[in-house]
């Protein structure tokens, strides 16, 4: 299977563990050309990442591939079986990708001194803290997102907490997580899982190039 | 006997009206309904933190996120399925629900929403004629032969693309766009479709009645 994109979207990370988890063989790679070349406009109109191609099958959008994957490679299913186990994964899943992700990306576009917008700041910071509560509320962490064993929540929890420990010292030197048990545990099994971990350290190595790249462009 | 589900919101919301959709094709009873207290209630808050509509109650289960229900709804019984067995064919299927629900939706709603003076923040005209095009460009490339969306049957897609459709359609005929469908072909049979199916009908009336 071929995986357009790259380690640091949390999009892409979101399709990258469900693969490794299922131990699908996989390339993950930039289209040839860049996402405007009219090869990859042909496999995704809206030019976007992830786009993965397995055999004839061409997909886009994370969340359609994610089920891709789970109904195409049936061994270690990552959605439950039954429709309130599956859908409370689904939803710990949906609170990181369109709640707290969005707030985490606000406080990206914050993150140069020189250009920061403190009531920005301050909007996302507490946008932020709500999504959090309420993942604090749904989480299980026992010691996966949704129980004892990695689904699909785990698939998107894991790239944004990454993201987050990244970003949010960068504006405010609050604890990241502040009291939340649950999400702070989570996190610090997270992180030392094989297969979890392992992303994560490789989204960081990602974002030390990133940022490395941004300062010498600022440089120059 | 099967318990009422009861849905939280308004059928003009494209979010709400998936989920009653799903509903009806499903054939599960349900009561459309809104919070008593308002969203901002300390009871309704309990149900959605982020005092959102649609929320889903069915028994002691409570969901948000429209995609969610509409997959619970689905997952919940055997009979109608609304997304295929086959893995390619469920992941076709909910692909043309993301594109519709995703790009075609947004910059209809906005364009209909900027016409009745509910947008809160400005609009580019010009960019979001443009959205909506290439959306629908990006629908009609991933839509599947057939009657409906995804082949001879009503699924999932359909849940999705017809309140999307339903707003392109407000959009053209408040902003006089002429044939927007235009030469999508695919895209104009399968809008022809829902139109004409009679689980859809009634949402769509339902729809057009809260926008007069």
């Amino acid at each position: 299977m071929d995986i357009y994109g790259s380690i640091l979207s949390p999009f892409a990370a979101r399709v990258v563990l469900a693969a490794r988890y299922k131990g699908i063989k996989h390339k993950l790679l930039l289209p040839k050309g860049g996402i405007k070349s009219s090869a990859f406009l042909k496999m995704n109109p809206m030019r976007k990442m992830p786009t993965i191609k397995d055999g004839s099958t061409v997909l886009f959008e994370s969340g359609v591939i994610l089920d891709y994957i789970d109904a195409k490679y049936k061994k270690k299913p990552i959605v439950p079986a039954g429709a309130k186990a599956g859908a409370q994964a689904r939803l710990i899943g949906a609170i990181f990708a369109e709640y707290v992700q969005p707030a985490m990306f606000g406080l990206f576009a914050q993150s140069d001194p020189a250009t920061r917008d403190q009531k920005v700041v301050d909007e996302k910071l507490a946008a932020l803290s709500q999504a959090l509560d309420v993942a604090e509320k749904l989480l299980v962490a026992k010691p996966y997102a949704a129980g004892a064993r990695f689904t699909i929540a785990d698939c998107y929890a894991a790239p944004v907490l990454f993201f987050l420990h990244a970003i949010v010292p960068q504006v405010t030197s609050s604890p990241v997580l502040g009291k939340r048990t649950k999400l702070k545990r989570y996190y610090t099994k997270a992180s030392k899982n094989k297969l979890i971990g392992g992303v994560m350290k490789e989204m960081g190595e990602a974002m030390k190039t990133y940022m490395e790249q941004r300062q010498a462009q600022k440089a120059a | 006997m099967a318990k009422t589900l009861t849905i939280y919101g308004r059928i003009v919301s494209p979010f709400v009206a998936r989920v009653v959709l799903a509903a009806r094709a499903k054939g599960f009873k349900y009561d459309l309904s809104l919070p008593k207290d308002g969203i901002k209630s300390p009871a309704f808050y309990k149900l959605n933190p982020f005092a959102k509509l649609p929320v889903l109650k069915d028994g002691a289960t409570t969901l948000f996120e429209s995609a969610i229900i509409v997959e619970y709804l689905d997952a919940k019984s055997k009979a109608k399925k609304l997304v295929p067995a086959s893995a390619t064919a469920a992941a076709q299927t909910r692909l043309v629900a993301a594109v519709a629900g995703e790009y075609v939706q947004a910059p209809a709603v906005r364009l209909v929403r900027h016409k009745r003076g509910t947008l809160t923040e400005p609009m580019d005209m010009k960019t979001t004629l443009q959205d909506m095009a290439k959306g629908l460009d990006t629908l009609e490339r991933v839509l599947l032969k057939g009657r409906y969306a995804a082949g001879a049957r009503l699924t999932i897609a359909d849940c999705f693309a017809a309140p999307a459709l339903f707003f392109v359609a407000a959009a053209r005929d408040w902003y006089e766009l002429g044939n927007i469908v235009g030469k999508r072909l695919k895209l104009t049979k399968d809008w022809a479709s829902i139109q004409k199916d009679k689980l859809a009908v009634p949402v769509l009336n339902d729809m057009a009645q809260c926008l007069i």
